[in-house]
């Protein structure tokens, strides 16, 4: 890496769940025999990529799923010491572990701080009952307010993550759920929209029983609200999707959104490194294979070019409450040629999707509703 | 030369699906034109679409040797003629050159609509009729009431009626012998001047038009200057040859005989189907009847779904026209579709079949907007205009009256779908011109239709209707008076001239709402509002409003969702791409043929 260069990231993937939730599409498994094996193997890639990755330094580390709390904590504690051994990380570093609240306890919590842990990205969703086990989450209201007190009486920096249109919500038990996370002394928040496409059985339940689920235009004008209320809290919009205390934004998933380099390690994961992304195989045993032969376990691996990382640049950028520089959109919207793509933009500015603080454009908070039709123009 | 006292120029008609081409295939078999082997089925349909639709479109003829039980060679000209409504124009050309025809009727069916119309074509041409009552060897097979109904119905004698199953082979030699013992052979002047009918013609990339001719008298052979005496074009003769079914080389082709001739001929239009071929230093002193020009009844407009197509497109369409001599274009340009052409198709299957042919050989993608039919516009100034876009009909102010073609047609059916068939007709403007009982329990139905009613949908209604058991048929019986208006849909106040129709007045408003309520489901939400309207001139007679979105899908964008997030968004950009804009609006393809969809 070059010198002077911005500290780049480490996630890291375990897969590990003990059931599958409704609505995730991430490569997870619910059989845990293969953890001491997959645990050798990152052990494994690591070292491969420590090579690769000499003279870079790191200020962030990510464990991500799955539910990396259902991993010991000695086991948490012994990775975590391997890669800080490996890469070179900054002190202070910002080390996030996802957890599912009803793994979390007082004693976990103290362990996983003793392992080096100093955040964690908690999957509360909701705090009301009738919503979780909608979408058969193992948790329920009272143990994520459990959990979060454990987590924060331990010291660590928490992140609640809450889901907007989940069957069973209501406007006002979302409005009560965000209200109660903002208040509990969290961080950070994470909100997503639920993608009720991307799973088949919500998908024909809405269909079939579309009372059961708020409509979209009142998840826009809730969404809208959310805002509002996460402000009221200090919690302010930084990125389409998260807010934070000043100082709280989440340093590892910044990096993605502005493009400073990140290793990945671990079935399924992705990188940007060197200019070029790339991707691990999504089967285990393929990875574990690969592993066990000392070969890495690559899928995909792809240099970015100039004009792919212009583009990159304007639809990840755009994600960011402080947008992208005007000069990069407009740059790109001429050397596309589009004279449609060109009046739409004057169109999109002049609706107030998006909007201008000087050299820069960004988009409104309704903008950011219906983002994807306009990002969609730019790649 | 053969002894035309031994040829036997016959045609095969019959229903759609009533086995006439695996009837032609057998008698091609049992006249050893193709082995068993290489006889794959539907050997007369050489263009690959008919085989796979299982249909006839252009006729071709075929020259078979046969040895009949009286000891001696006969040569069989079988004229494959085409099944559907739509190309009736080409069954009466092909019948025009026979002395015979044989009429199948499928002995689980019975007649249907287009075996009678067949049948008066063929009693039309005075030719012999040899009926033929197939697929005997099914399970359901009631030759018997096949036969009553060929009496009674068509009208002819059936008490000998060949009875045969083209697909087990059976009846095959009868019908050969019936063929030479019934149909008459060719009479003509071998010494007279040439007088030869042209009733097919089709472009071969590598030798130009390659024309089917019937001699009457005299002959024909290479290096014989000929005019043709419609349109007083001259060409002189290359070769000459037959069709067993591959080309063959003859020395020439005599009075009797059916065969093709070159003539370095490279534009289609030079024939005119039905036109007399004659000498040009010894011209016949008369000419035949010729037929009616083939009229496009339908019309439509095609637009490449990629601009940059439109070179390609009409590059296409002029080749297809070499083939196709009833399919017109025109430019057209349109607000919503760009440039494309306003096209003339016989009916809706020659309409499709032109599209996939389009799309399928020469690799190009195209939006139809929907099919209509060509109106005749008297005008206050006492000018008569023919109007297939009703985008070019003049200001309502300018119009003194319309009128619209009218068809006639007929109807089969079993009774217990006649409620449902009586009401469809009524609903489309029929007037009903009689109702007859074939059977117990079949009827006949004569109507008349304005032809914009049944153009649309109504073939498919029809069969749902009945289950697929009514068969229909039709013919242009001229035009009529009709009150009619310009109906327009317009997308945030702007015309969509693509979406544009003539409607019958009674029936504009409910059309409007229905067609403003489709397109409402059609249009999918944008980022803003989008109102629809129905409107005939300045009246809007519908509206509708297509809320704006607020909101997409917000979702975690990680390491690992960038890749996938991209997908995504490509496959709404791609999405995005195949609408066509009119002002701000992206209107999906599937729109511009939403009129098919309303009721």
């Amino acid at each position: 890496m070059n010198e002077g260069a911005a500290p780049a990231g480490i996630y890291v993937h375990l897969p590990y769940c003990r059931s599958r939730c409704g609505y995730c599409s991430f490569v997870v498994t619910t059989d845990p025999s293969s953890r001491t094996a997959y645990l050798q193997a990152l052990d494994t890639e690591a070292a491969l990529e420590a090579e690769e990755a000499s003279g870079a330094t790191f200020d962030s580390l990510y464990f991500g799923g799955g539910t990396p709390s259902l991993i010991p904590p000695a086991d948490l504690a012994r990775l975590s010491n391997r890669l800080r051994a490996l890469f070179d990380f900054e002190s202070g570093s910002e080390i996030t572990m996802e957890a599912n609240p009803d793994d979390v306890s007082g004693d976990l919590a103290r362990l996983w701080s003793e392992a080096g842990i100093n955040r964690v990205s908690l999957g509360v969703q909701s705090f009301a009952d009738r919503e979780l086990s909608a979408v058969g989450r193992r948790h329920d209201a009272a143990s994520a307010r459990r959990a979060l007190s454990a987590l924060l009486d331990a010291g660590l920096s928490v992140s609640g993550d809450l889901i907007l249109g989940l069957p069973e919500q209501t406007e006002e038990s979302f409005r009560a759920s965000a209200r109660e996370l903002a208040a509990s002394g969290v961080g950070h928040v994470s909100v997503y929209l639920l993608e009720t496409e991307k799973s088949k059985i919500i998908e024909e339940d809405r269909a079939l029983r579309p009372e059961r689920y708020l409509s979209d235009d009142a998840q826009a004008d809730l969404w809208l609200e959310l805002g509002e209320i996460l402000a009221r809290a200090g919690l302010h919009h930084y990125e389409i999707s998260n807010w934070a205390r000043s100082g709280a934004r989440a340093r590892h998933n910044e990096k993605y959104w502005r493009r400073v380099p990140t290793l990945g390690l671990g079935v399924s994961a992705h990188e940007l490194w060197s200019g070029r992304r790339r991707a691990n195989v999504s089967g285990l045993p393929a990875y574990l294979d690969a592993l066990a032969a000392g070969r890495r376990p690559t899928a995909l691996d792809r240099p970015i070019d100039a004009a792919e990382e212009a583009r990159e640049r304007i639809v990840l950028g755009l994600r960011l409450t402080d947008g992208v520089p005007e000069a990069e959109i407009e740059d790109w919207i001429s050397a596309e040629g589009d004279s449609r793509l060109a009046a739409d933009y004057a169109g999109w500015r002049e609706a107030g999707w998006l909007l201008s603080s000087p050299g820069r454009v960004r988009f409104s908070e309704r903008g950011f509703l219906v983002s994807n039709e306009i990002l969609c123009r730019f790649v | 030369m053969p002894d035309p006292g031994r040829i036997r120029n016959f045609s095969i008609v019959a229903h759609i699906d009533h086995g006439k081409t695996t009837l032609s295939d057998r008698i091609l078999q049992r006249c050893g034109a193709v082995s068993a082997r290489e006889m794959h089925e539907q050997m007369l349909d050489d263009m690959e679409l008919e085989q796979e639709r299982g249909i006839t479109i252009k006729a071709r003829s075929v020259t078979l040797r046969y040895v009949a039980k009286d000891g001696l060679e006969y040569t069989l000209n079988l004229i494959d003629t085409p099944g559907h409504v739509d190309f009736s124009y080409e069954v009466s050309r092909s019948l025009a050159a026979c002395e015979g025809a044989v009429l199948v009727v499928d002995a689980t069916q019975g007649v249907e609509a287009q075996t009678l119309a067949n049948a008066y074509l063929a009693i039309h041409n005075n030719l012999v009729i040899v009926p033929v009552i197939n697929k005997i060897d099914l399970p359901s097979a009631e030759p018997e009431r096949a036969r009553e109904q060929i009496e009674q119905v068509v009208g002819i004698p059936a008490d000998d009626a060949i009875l045969t199953s083209a697909k087990q082979g059976i009846g095959i030699e009868e019908l050969l012998e019936r063929i030479v013992r019934d149909v008459p052979p060719p009479r003509g002047n071998p010494d007279a001047p040439l007088k030869a009918l042209l009733f097919d013609s089709w472009y071969d990339p590598y030798r130009g038009v390659t024309s089917l001719v019937r001699i009457i008298d005299g002959k024909l052979e290479p290096r014989t200057k000929i005019r043709a005496i419609g349109t007083g074009l001259e060409a002189e003769v290359e070769e000459v040859g037959v069709f067993r079914p591959e080309r063959e080389t003859v020395p020439r082709l005599s009075v009797g005989e059916v065969g093709s001739f070159w003539a370095n001929i490279k534009d289609l239009h030079w024939t005119r189907i039905g036109d007399t071929i004659t000498e040009v230093n010894r011209p016949t002193a008369g000419a035949l009847e010729g037929f009616a020009e083939a009229k496009p009844m339908v019309f439509a407009g095609l637009f490449p779904t990629d601009a940059d197509d439109y070179g390609n497109l009409r590059e296409a369409m002029d080749k297809l026209r070499l083939n196709d001599a009833s399919f017109t274009f025109e430019p057209e340009n349109s607000t919503a579709l760009g440039f494309g052409f306003r096209c003339g198709f016989l009916g809706l299957l020659h309409m499709e079949i032109v599209q996939e042919r389009l799309e399928r050989e020469f690799d190009l993608d195209l939006i139809t907007t929907a099919p209509g039919v060509s109106y005749r516009v008297i005008t206050t100034g006492g000018e008569i205009l023919e109007v297939a876009n009703p985008n070019h009909l003049p200001p309502p102010n300018h119009i003194e009256k319309m009128e619209e073609p009218y068809i006639s047609s007929t109807i089969i059916t079993r009774d217990d779908f006649l409620g449902g068939l009586l009401k469809l007709s009524e609903d489309r403007r029929g007037v009903q011109k009689s109702l007859e009982y074939l059977s117990s329990n079949r009827v006949v139905l004569t109507y008349e239709f304005p032809l914009n009613e049944v153009v649309l949908d109504f073939y498919d209604k029809l069969k749902s209707i009945s289950k697929g058991y009514a068969s229909f048929d039709y013919e242009f019986i001229g035009y009529r008076e009709g009150d009619l208006v310009k109906l327009d849909i317009l997308v945030n106040g702007e015309p969509v001239d693509a979406l544009s129709l003539i409607v019958h007045r009674e029936e504009s408003a409910p059309k409007g709402r229905l067609l403003a309520a489709k397109m409402k489901e059609i249009i999918p939400r944008q980022m803003f509002e989008v109102i629809i309207q129905a409107a005939i001139g300045s009246k809007i007679i519908a509206r509708e409003t297509v809320s704006a979105i607020r909101k997409n899908v917000i979702a975690k964008c990680y390491g690992g969702d960038i890749t996938r997030k991209r997908k995504l968004l490509e496959k709404q950009k791609e999405g995005k791409k195949r609408m066509k804009r009119v002002g701000r609006v992206d209107i999906p393809q599937e729109a511009f043929l939403a009129v098919l969809k309303v009721e």
